[in-house]
């Protein structure tokens, strides 16, 4: 009996704390009188109507007061419309105690799968065993059996960790982030919601459960998009999503994925009888090859809708409507890494069953997104919108470390690392809107230009920052140069030049757009160290900025802490350890270990440049930001690349006039053709006569009559015209 | 046993019960027609139930459960045989729609709290249905099912024309000029398939044995038909109305706009479902050359289905005719697994796993459909019984305001988008997996429909429930009765209920399948 045959406690975990907190929230929303959502309870609507105030606009109009300790302060109850009621932090606390029992329990798998016991007859270990837990089936036609079954094998375990450990941090900063919120109790169950889905999809053990659980987490995604669904649109122009269209957009477009998905998944199937993982490696080498291809092309179109990959990728950017937690936890550190996860666990069909224009597909699309994401990302002034496109970017670095690799280990190496930098960005950039409430924009400042110099301000945070800011950079020792460098490196061995020359130039610009966001945001010219540690000099806004409390920095300071010792623990091999963690303890080379040589010279030089470029505009001032757009050709690019190549309006247009257009026919089809003729028919019938008149008499015989005599001629006419009242 | 006769014919009871009631005591009607169709949901439930615990050798056509058969009319005109049997009998393909219709009609009733307007009648007629759809599932008599078939056309169309909406005249001739059309076809089907297989039993077990040997061609106006496709064209023609296959559907959408709530639950909760239980039960299971020779163009047809009534509901402006829309796509989907289940595969492969996968997909979507559609309906009737209106876009930002709805809604958009967890994705899924084998290319089209249903369902929840408080609207109470919320609960749970654990449903529905797809291979594969 070894610990891994529980691992199911793990998800068995937060589905407790998952039923209780719904029963909590059933119980105290429910049982009384309904209470409105969000409006009401805050003391009715604001005259104009349809705007609906909330916790935020609550809080600032404190802090117009000069109460700025009603962020800072932990216990204050102090009776205002945004104090959270003893219920819903009781939620919050349920939510965080499956969490850590979820995360210890991960932890402690890692520990057994590390000591890699033997587990098998004939001495087979755990690493290369894993191991298999079957919960029920849900149908049996003869050898076809549609089982939902678990699978703990190194990739799920690393997942765990990742899964687990951002949720439990994201759970505790959100406790700071959302007190005072309406929906606080809602918000925390939503994310337990979420956990649970994301620990199906990793615990999968088949393509069907691996669906369930893909479907599950794009519920609460869409959930999490719309938790802020009474706010009012943003104003025109703005570079701010609205989270109900949001919303809907981005569940459907992943959906638009899963279509892909679906059809490779009923290929596979089809083909091999079979949803098992490990059945279907070998199963598929049987099959046409070029069947598989298509398949696993098909496969990852499910990844390029869940991780946002070109050219499905619109909806990220508009997810960010919502709160910034969870843009952390879902939309960077682990859903959307779903689609990275998918192709991982699918490696060896990719790699063997498959032929090499599937990984080409991949690596391609991959790299084309990271660079076309990076060069959007340019250009927002949006803060969470930097951030989004530059997760989208990083996504296509993990296809490409998939897709050149020998092993999944490149691809996994880097979503293990981003999921750590990523998640602190976001909680930092979380930290910076929550300081930033005004009566303005009463859902805190957005936008960069109202930003700079909150170094200052908020040191914990900014120092935070930066250290994720040197990871997602590729500066060593930080734990992205690790996972980065490789895929760049790799790229060059295999001779993939093109896709080399993208990812080589996407890392230049991920330092440059980066560190833009970074001297916009804490320094500004005339800050100390060159302008990178700014203060009220530097500060553009008119708020009071102010540090977050410690539930919102201490998930900082681990992630922090993480990036850090995750990169140092570089040196001592850590990349190496994970390849032959991750191949099942055969000891593969990582392909290119970062060392010192020409192509990690040019990687890290590459970020270098980046980082220099942007200390030039944005700190020093030296290069004034506006050099690359005062030019024609250049103004015309920063147009196109603001309006993110127009291609959210090109897609409007395609639902608008294609898609509704269509829908319009068919419509129009039903109510003039079709019952054109059906209506045109019974008034035919009718203008016979009396026979009508007395069939609305409503007599049941009539009825009768009428279809005993319909059968009737219909029979004679089929007798007579096919000659059967002969025989 | 003698048990089915009770359940089919104790609604009756109850609606004549009913309708005997004096009217000053006119506040014991809905009371008593609860009680009365809470029995009959226990009694079915317990058919259901019974049929699992000792579920031994049952199931298939040739051993029905709870079997009863009684010789009724005989009559003899000049060669002419004819003969009616009293036989009733249940089987996996049956029992969850009984069951089904019992718990609808229950719900249907106390759903109906709220309606004053001649409310025995009322209640009577809800009574009367249920028989009529109780007959219809439980006949194992191929004169009685038809006869039950027209029973129940009565009572939906008073219940439409009476206590309908503005247009409920027109939309209640509709309906019943279609379905006259449509089953008067059916029923010379009925006649040239008694004919044609011996014209002295009309059972069941006779037509499961012998009618599979129907194989031949008839000179037709010059050319010559196929004999099975000939009988399954005249069949199908009332059950295709009844389904509704495009382009016979247009009665639906009005149908379901002009019918007060808990008459769309039942017409797109079990009316719709005995299309297609005719399709299974009688087409394929009586005809299955005729079903198999034209199950390319059935695929077509079912592909036709969902994106059809998909894209028609993307542009409706009204909630019910949506989700009347959604249950044309809806039913799509069982159309495609009959097909797949029928349709001969490429090189002649057997495939009989991927066959009873598509055909116990159509069946569960049968079942799932009704509840989830029902919850839809129900979902709907909240909001409509307190704004007076379902137009979509007059709407906004009332999730404000109906927690517990939009809650609810939701969860019912979520099951009918084939959300994981939830009854639609077990059945589309198994739907899809199984009619990949023999349609792949119907199938990728059908699939797409899962994309448009999202869309649809979730924009419109954006457009009513979501954004700023349309302060119109501020005034909106949430679900509060249990009138209103014992529907609504109910349906949920079974629906996550038959997601999670679907063994339930299929522990009863695969046996008769299984028997009825291994007649038709045998007969198919020479």
């Amino acid at each position: 009996m070894i610990l891994v045959d529980f691992a199911w406690l793990i998800p068995a975990a937060v589905l407790a704390a998952l039923t209780l907190e719904v029963l909590i929230y059933i119980v105290m929303r429910f049982s009384r009188a309904p209470l409105p959502i969000a409006a009401s309870q805050h003391g009715g609507e604001s005259p104009d109507g349809g705007e609906a105030p909330d916790a935020h606009a609550a809080q600032a109009a404190q802090a117009e007061h000069g109460n700025h300790s009603t962020h800072s302060t932990h216990d204050d109850h102090g009776g205002h419309g945004g104090s959270t009621p003893f219920w819903a932090q009781l939620c919050s606390w349920i939510g965080i105690a499956g969490l850590l029992g979820a995360f210890g329990l991960s932890i402690a798998l890692l520990v057994e799968f590390l000591q890699n016991p033997v587990v098998g007859p004939g001495g087979t270990h755990l690493l290369t065993a894993g191991r298999f837990i079957h919960l029920y089936d849900w149908f049996n036609f003869g050898n076809l059996t549609y089982p939902i079954d678990f699978r703990v094998d190194s990739l799920t375990v690393i997942m765990l960790v990742v899964v687990t450990g951002v949720s439990l941090l994201v759970h505790i900063y959100s406790t700071g982030y959302t007190r005072g919120d309406p929906g606080y109790a809602r918000f925390f169950i939503e994310l337990a919601l979420f956990t649970l889905s994301m620990l199906i999809l990793v615990l999968a053990a088949n393509l069907l459960v691996i669906f369930i659980g893909w479907e599950l987490v794009g519920l609460s995604s869409y959930l999490l998009i719309g938790f802020w669904f009474y706010h009012a649109p943003p104003p025109r122009g703005s570079e701010l999503p609205y989270p109900p269209p949001a919303q809907v957009k981005a569940f459907v477009t992943t959906r638009l994925g899963d279509f892909g998905f679906m059809i490779g998944i009923l290929i596979l199937f089809f083909q091999t009888g079979t949803f098992n993982f490990v059945a279907l490696n070998t199963a598929t080498l049987h099959v046409d090859k070029s069947l598989i291809t298509i398949a696993m092309i098909l496969v990852f179109c499910g990844a390029v809708g869940k991780s946002a990959q070109f050219p499905l990728h619109t909806w990220l950017p508009d997810a960010m409507a919502g709160p910034t937690p969870v843009s952390a936890l879902i939309h960077a550190a682990t859903m959307v890494a779903a689609g990275v996860y998918l192709v991982a666990r699918l490696f060896p069909i990719y790699a063997q069953a498959a032929g090499p224009q599937a990984f080409e597909v991949v690596g391609y699309i991959g790299a084309f997104t990271a660079l076309f994401a990076a060069t959007i990302a340019l250009t927002r002034y949006d803060i969470k919108g930097v951030l989004a496109y530059s997760t989208i970017s990083q996504l296509g670095y993990m296809f490409v470390g998939l897709a050149v690799g020998d092993s999944n280990t490149l691809g996994m190496y880097h979503l293990f690392t981003h999921a750590f930098f990523k998640a602190l960005l976001f909680l930092g950039s979380g930290c910076v809107i929550h300081a930033l409430v005004t009566a303005q924009d009463a859902h805190g400042v957005q936008d960069m230009r109202k930003m700079g110099g909150l170094a200052k301000f908020m040191p914990v945070t900014a120092i935070c920052f930066l250290i994720a800011n040197l990871a997602i950079s590729g500066i060593p020792p930080f734990s992205g140069f690790w996972s980065k460098d490789p895929i760049i490196g790799t790229a060059w061995d295999k001779h993939d030049y093109i896709i080399y020359g993208m990812t080589l130039f996407t890392a230049f610009l991920t330092a440059f757009y980066m560190f833009r966001l970074f001297f916009m945001t804490f320094g500004g010219k005339g800050g100390a160290f060159g302008g990178l540690w700014g203060g009220r000099d530097q500060y553009r806004g008119d708020a009071h900025p102010h540090e977050s409390p410690l539930s919102m920095t201490f998930p900082l300071m681990v992630l922090a802490a993480a990036t850090v010792l995750i990169g140092l623990a570089g040196f001592t091999g850590l990349n190496q350890g994970f390849a032959w963690f991750l191949n099942s303890g055969v000891n593969v080379s990582f392909a290119v270990t970062p060392g010192l040589d020409l192509l990690t010279l040019f990687g890290v030089g590459a970020g270098v440049l980046g980082i220099a470029l942007a200390w030039l505009m944005y700190g020093l001032g030296i290069v004034p930001a506006t050099a690359f757009t005062s030019n024609p050709i250049g103004a015309f690019v920063h147009r196109v690349l603001y309006n993110k190549y127009y291609l959210d309006d090109l897609y409007a247009l395609i639902v608008k006039y294609i898609a509704l257009g269509l829908a319009n026919l068919a419509a129009l089809f039903d109510k003039y053709i079709i019952d054109g003729i059906v209506n045109g028919s019974a008034k035919a019938v009718r203008s016979l006569g009396s026979l009508t008149r007395r069939t609305e008499t409503g007599k049941l015989q009539n009825y009768g009559a009428a279809l005993f005599g319909g059968a009737m001629i219909i029979l004679l006419i089929i007798f007579f015209a096919t000659g059967a009242i002969g025989k | 046993m003698g048990l089915l006769t009770f359940v089919v014919f104790l609604p009756a009871l109850f609606g004549m019960l009913v309708l005997l009631i004096p009217n000053r005591w006119a506040n014991i009607v809905k009371p008593i027609a609860a009680a009365g169709s809470f029995i009959v949901l226990v009694l079915s439930a317990w058919l259901y139930i019974g049929l699992l615990i000792n579920g031994q050798g049952f199931g298939d056509v040739q051993h029905p459960t709870w079997f009863i058969n009684v010789p009724w009319i005989n009559a003899t005109i000049g060669t002419f045989h004819f003969q009616i049997n009293y036989a009733l009998g249940a089987d996996g393909l049956s029992l969850p729609m009984i069951f089904l219709n019992g718990l609808l009609t229950f719900l249907a009733v106390i759903g109906s709290w709220h309606v004053d307007k001649r409310i025995k009648f009322y209640m009577a007629m809800l009574f009367f249905l249920e028989t009529g759809v109780m007959g219809v599932f439980a006949s194992f008599d191929l004169f009685l099912f038809i006869l039950f078939w027209e029973v129940e056309l009565i009572p939906m169309f008073l219940l439409i024309g009476i206590w309908g909406g503005q247009r409920r005249e027109y939309a209640a001739w509709k309906f019943l000029i279609y379905t006259l059309v449509g089953s008067s076809i059916t029923l010379a089907g009925i006649f040239f398939l008694y004919v044609q297989t011996g014209g002295t039993d009309a059972s069941y077990q006779h037509f499961a044995s012998v009618g599979s040997q129907i194989t031949g061609t008839l000179p037709l106006f010059g050319g010559t038909i196929s004999l099975p496709i000939l009988l399954f064209l005249l069949l199908f023609a009332g059950f295709a109305v009844k389904i509704p296959v495009w382009p016979v559907h247009t009665w639906l959408p009005d149908a379901h706009t002009e019918a007060p709530t808990a008459v769309s639950v039942l017409l797109a909760g079990v009316l719709l479902k005995m299309g297609a239980y005719g399709l299974i039960r009688i087409c394929l299971g009586f005809v299955p050359h005729g079903v198999e020779q034209v199950a390319p163009v059935l695929g077509i047809f079912a592909a036709i289905n969902v994106l059809w009534g998909a894209g028609a509901s993307m542009v409706q402006k009204d909630m019910k005719k949506m989700i009347a829309y959604a249950s044309v796509s809806h039913m799509g989907y069982v159309l495609l697994g009959v097909a797949a289940a029928a349709a001969a595969a490429a090189g002649g492969a057997n495939l009989m796993q991927f066959r009873e996968a598509a055909l116990t997909g159509a069946t569960l979507q049968m079942f799932t459909h009704g509840a989830i559609t029902g919850m839809l309906f129900f979902a709907v009737g909240v909001v409509y019984e307190k704004a007076h209106t379902r137009e979509i876009d007059i709407f906004g930002g009332i999730a404000d305001r109906m927690p517990r709805e939009i809650t609810l809604y939701s969860m019912a958009c979520f099951a009918s988008l084939g959300l994981p967890a939830l009854a639609g994705f077990v059945a589309e899924y198994l739907v899809f997996t199984g009619s990949f084998a023999t349609l792949p290319v119907q199938t990728i089209f059908a699939v797409f429909g899962v994309v448009l249903t999202a869309g649809y369902l979730l924009w419109m929840l954006r457009r009513a429930f979501y954004g700023p408080l349309n302060m119109r609207w501020s005034w909106l109470t949430d679900v509060n009765s249990v009138a209103e919320f014992l529907p609504l609960a109910t349906l949920i749970i079974i629906i996550f209920v038959v997601g999670v654990y679907p063994k339930f449903l299929v522990d009863v529905i695969t046996p008769s399948l299984h028997q009825m797809l291994t007649t038709m291979q045998s007969l198919t594969l020479h």
